[in-house]
């Protein structure tokens, strides 16, 4: 009797341990968790700190922001639900009435308001204070109405309202150090965890204001070797990486295990000329230069393909991107013939400045290119930092560079191109200076209907690209790459993986 | 202070301890002395932090703003002051970039390291000792010339590479251990082996090339004529004697690891400070940098006490007067 309670005892606690171990298999296997696997780790998750892209791509799942923009970059409303402009220089903003933070406080436009009145604040030390130095006052008539008043119109403005909205009564009693670790939003994810170097967690807000997600829990994680990044893919480590290496992008699009995402980034690389420094203030000079960049063959062999040859400085899933400006297309015979004209039938010499390995590649071509027209090019390599401290002083003649980030046409010409912006006031280091130019670059800056915008930026484009104070080489591209298990996902090349918030994992 | 040979005193030091205290106090003007030159260093090499914090389109007047709102505007030697005051109280500062204090962010990646050089010293030593020991015993033998072979290797092959080849071997094609990242042991095994093989490499050599020395002398002569069985001979009166080096070495390896295994970390998507420390240095995030390398120093002195420590045990005649 007494054996025989005892085995249906111990026959029973085999049961439910085999049930138990049963559900939590079950349990993992219908959990909804997606890993992705980031080249860098995030810095810091305070949005208005967060401006680089490992920060900013985890700031967009867990904050909600005022605005967005499409792929080909018109705006679109996120908390803002109508935007009216009374007048060129005010914005009135009204706002959802049902979005919560992740404690359950309800957001309004004090938020709203505290979130940009901090960045503005030079105290506060925002790094892209400059871009709302504009701002003369946000007031907040009502708990969903938000009114921005501008010192003067200021039509890309609305491009940089894409910073989350930080919860004021949180942020104040927390300050940002704390908020940096411990972020609060009122975004798709909720925050969970943050183990320096190895991962942040982020689970699904069921109270999301766009409908909760469906994937459960994210984990993003900072691989930031190439090859390893993308061996965790195709192992089954992670289910989507944000970068892999141009070398690997023809081998992943045959796997048909693996989706590999191609678009159009957010910048260009050019080859910078100081269009006051001799031989180099002297435009024929500077267009023989154009002349001598094989474009086409520097996308090919050293980028494998994955990038597109570029023109202008307009990125060109822009709508104020102009096709038809002079293409400068290799050819050596014209070079020679223009420097002939300016007098430098024998060459000269030059020093191009890099500062990576990609781009002391581009150099070497271009150094095989140029000596056929007698230019000797010395080739100097420089770590970032010290390259660009010289380059603000004005010491730097000739570099290859990039620029990033160029969502909006303002961004990439009135600031890089217009005579006000001479360093130090902005970023026209190469101290370009054409009237004409400055006067279509302050037209398009505060005209707000985008038709005259985009005829104004065409013009200026044509001018800026023939008089050749930057030598286009090309737009490279921004890969990503997923299992196809990750349904509705689409990497984004500005707001990331904000996919996640309505992607599925099957 | 080295420690001194005091032939014949064979006796246990009574003043072990207040050898250690004085050691201890010792640091305090080293580490004023490299934080110093660290921070004037940094300063010293072109490149601005808040020209960098600043996106390039930033005028003179918003990095002016950065500049000032980090309070990177005062001089120097009151930064540098502030900096000392603030670590004496436990405040290693903020981060510029990183907007999050210093010291925790450092002690939350701090065992990541310690583990990694850890288990590629423990490696090392119950694999390279033996094998050092076997190959100076049996010289020009078959076992000798692998191990040397071994070795050359060891010290030849580039990290990343070694670590690379392990990821694809081991973890792509026979699937027998995770890609990257941090977890159990079994993440730990192929950053530990990647990160033991040169040092393993090292400290087989030195076992080696000492105990050849040791194997020479008059007492192992006579321990043999004694009669003492070989074993006795070589791991009690050889390797014994040849300790002394080979702990220096493991010491000194220690020291490197712990200042971060930058090319491990990256390949192995490993948690650890020597990436942190690496990409604060071309931010020009000065707290940071000072702080990992403030910690980075504490280690390798204290490393160095062991290893002092150590050669008494190892060796009776050294004493701690």
């Amino acid at each position: 009797m007494k054996s025989s309670a005892a085995s249906t005892r111990s026959a029973r606690i085999r049961t439910a341990i085999l049930a138990a171990v049963l559900a939590l298999v079950v349990g993992f296997a219908v959990a909804n968790n997606v890993v992705v696997g980031v080249s860098e780790e995030a810095t810091t998750l305070d949005p208005r700190h967060a401006t680089d892209v490992s920060s900013a791509q985890v700031t967009h799942l867990v904050y909600a922001n005022l605005l967005e923009w499409d792929e080909n970059l018109n705006i679109a409303p996120v908390l803002a639900t109508a935007i009216e402009n009374p007048d060129d220089r005010t914005y009135v903003f009204r706002l959802r009435d049902d979005v919560y933070f992740h404690d359950g406080v309800k957001l309004t436009s004090a938020d709203v308001k505290y979130t940009y009145d901090t960045m503005r604040d030079p105290d506060f030390g925002a790094r892209n204070i400059g871009f709302y130095r504009d701002i003369v006052s946000i007031e907040t008539p009502d708990d969903y109405t938000v009114v921005m008043t501008l010192e003067q119109p200021n039509a890309p403005f609305l491009y940089y309202l894409n910073v989350g909205i930080v919860p004021m009564h949180y942020a104040e009693e927390h300050g940002s150090d704390y908020i940096a670790n411990n972020p609060i939003g009122a975004g798709a994810f909720v925050f969970e965890e943050w183990r320096t170097g190895e991962y942040i967690r982020l689970r699904a807000n069921p109270d999301y204001f766009e409908g909760a997600p469906s994937i459960d829990e994210v984990r993003i994680r900072p691989i930031p070797d190439p090859i390893t990044r993308t061996i965790e893919l195709e192992t089954g480590g992670v289910q989507a990486i944000d970068l892999i290496d141009d070398l690997d992008v023809e081998r992943l699009e045959m796997d048909p295990d693996i989706d590999v995402m191609r678009r159009p980034g957010t910048g260009f690389d050019y080859i910078f000329l100081h269009t006051q420094r001799p031989p180099f203030d002297d435009v024929r000079v500077r267009q023989a230069i154009a002349y001598l960049v094989p474009r086409q063959a520097i996308v090919e062999s050293l980028l494998y393909g994955v990038g597109l040859v570029a023109y202008t400085p307009i990125i060109p899933q822009s709508w104020a991107h102009e096709p038809d400006v002079e293409h400068f297309d290799f050819d050596v015979e014209r070079a020679r013939a223009l420097l002939v004209d300016a007098g430098h039938a024998s060459g000269f010499d030059i020093v191009i400045e890099v500062s990576s390995a990609p781009r002391r590649q581009m150099a070497e071509v271009l150094q095989q290119e140029f000596a056929k027209v007698g230019i000797n090019v010395t080739i100097r390599e420089r770590e970032w930092g010290a390259l660009y401290a010289d380059m603000l002083e004005g010491l730097v003649d000739v570099f290859i560079g990039g620029w990033r980030a160029q969502t909006d046409p303002d961004r990439g010409l009135y600031r890089q191109f217009h005579s006000d912006n001479w360093i130090p006031a902005g970023a026209n280091r190469q101290q370009y200076a054409n009237e004409r130019v400055d006067e279509l670059l302050d037209a398009a800056r505060t005209n707000p209907d985008f038709e005259v915008r985009r005829e104004l930026y065409s013009e200026a484009q044509k001018i800026i690209v023939e008089e050749a104070s930057y030598v286009y080489i090309f737009y490279p591209e921004t890969v990503a790459a997923k299992s196809p298990r990750l349904q509705g996902f689409e990497y984004d090349g500005y707001f990331y993986f904000r996919d996640l918030r309505s992607a599925t994992l099957n | 202070m080295p420690p001194c040979h005091v032939p014949g005193s064979a006796d246990r030091d009574p003043n072990l301890l207040s050898y250690i205290v004085n050691r201890l106090l010792q640091m305090i003007p080293t580490l004023l002395g490299v934080s110093l030159l660290v921070f004037f260093l940094i300063w010293l090499i072109p490149g601005d932090p808040a020209q960098l914090l600043a996106p390039e389109e930033a005028s003179a007047q918003d990095i002016e703003d950065i500049r000032r709102a980090l309070g990177l505007d005062r001089p120097l030697v009151v930064q540098y002051g502030e900096w000392v005051w603030g670590v004496v109280q436990g405040d290693w500062g903020t981060s510029l970039y990183r907007r999050r204090a210093v010291l925790p962010e450092l002690l939350d990646r701090l065992p990541a390291t310690v583990e990694l050089a850890l288990a590629s010293m423990l490696l090392s030593i119950l694999l390279a000792v033996p094998a050092g020991v076997i190959s100076a015993v049996r010289q020009n033998s078959w076992g000798d010339n692998v191990a040397r072979v071994g070795s050359l290797l060891g010290l030849s092959m580039p990290n990343f590479w070694v670590g690379i080849m392990l990821i694809l071997l081991v973890a792509y094609h026979l699937r027998w251990l995770p890609v990257s990242g941090r977890g159990g042991i079994e993440h730990m095994i192929l950053p530990a082996l990647t990160l033991g093989t040169s040092m393993m490499a090292e400290v087989m050599r030195v076992t080696r090339s000492t105990m050849l020395e040791v194997i020479r002398q008059d007492y192992i002569r006579t321990a043999r004529a004694k009669g003492l069985r070989e074993s006795t001979v070589v791991y009690k009166h050889g390797l014994r004697n040849a300790m002394i080096s080979v702990a220096t070495v493991v010491g000194l390896q220690l020291g490197y690891r712990l200042g971060g295994t930058v090319i491990v970390e990256q390949v192995f998507a490993y948690p650890g400070v020597g990436r942190l420390a690496y990409q604060s240095m071309l931010q020009r995030d000065i707290p940071m940098v000072m702080g990992t390398l403030l910690m980075f120093a504490l280690l390798f002195l204290f490393i160095n006490l062991i290893v002092d420590l150590i050669y008494g045990w190892l060796d009776p005649r050294i004493s701690y007067a």
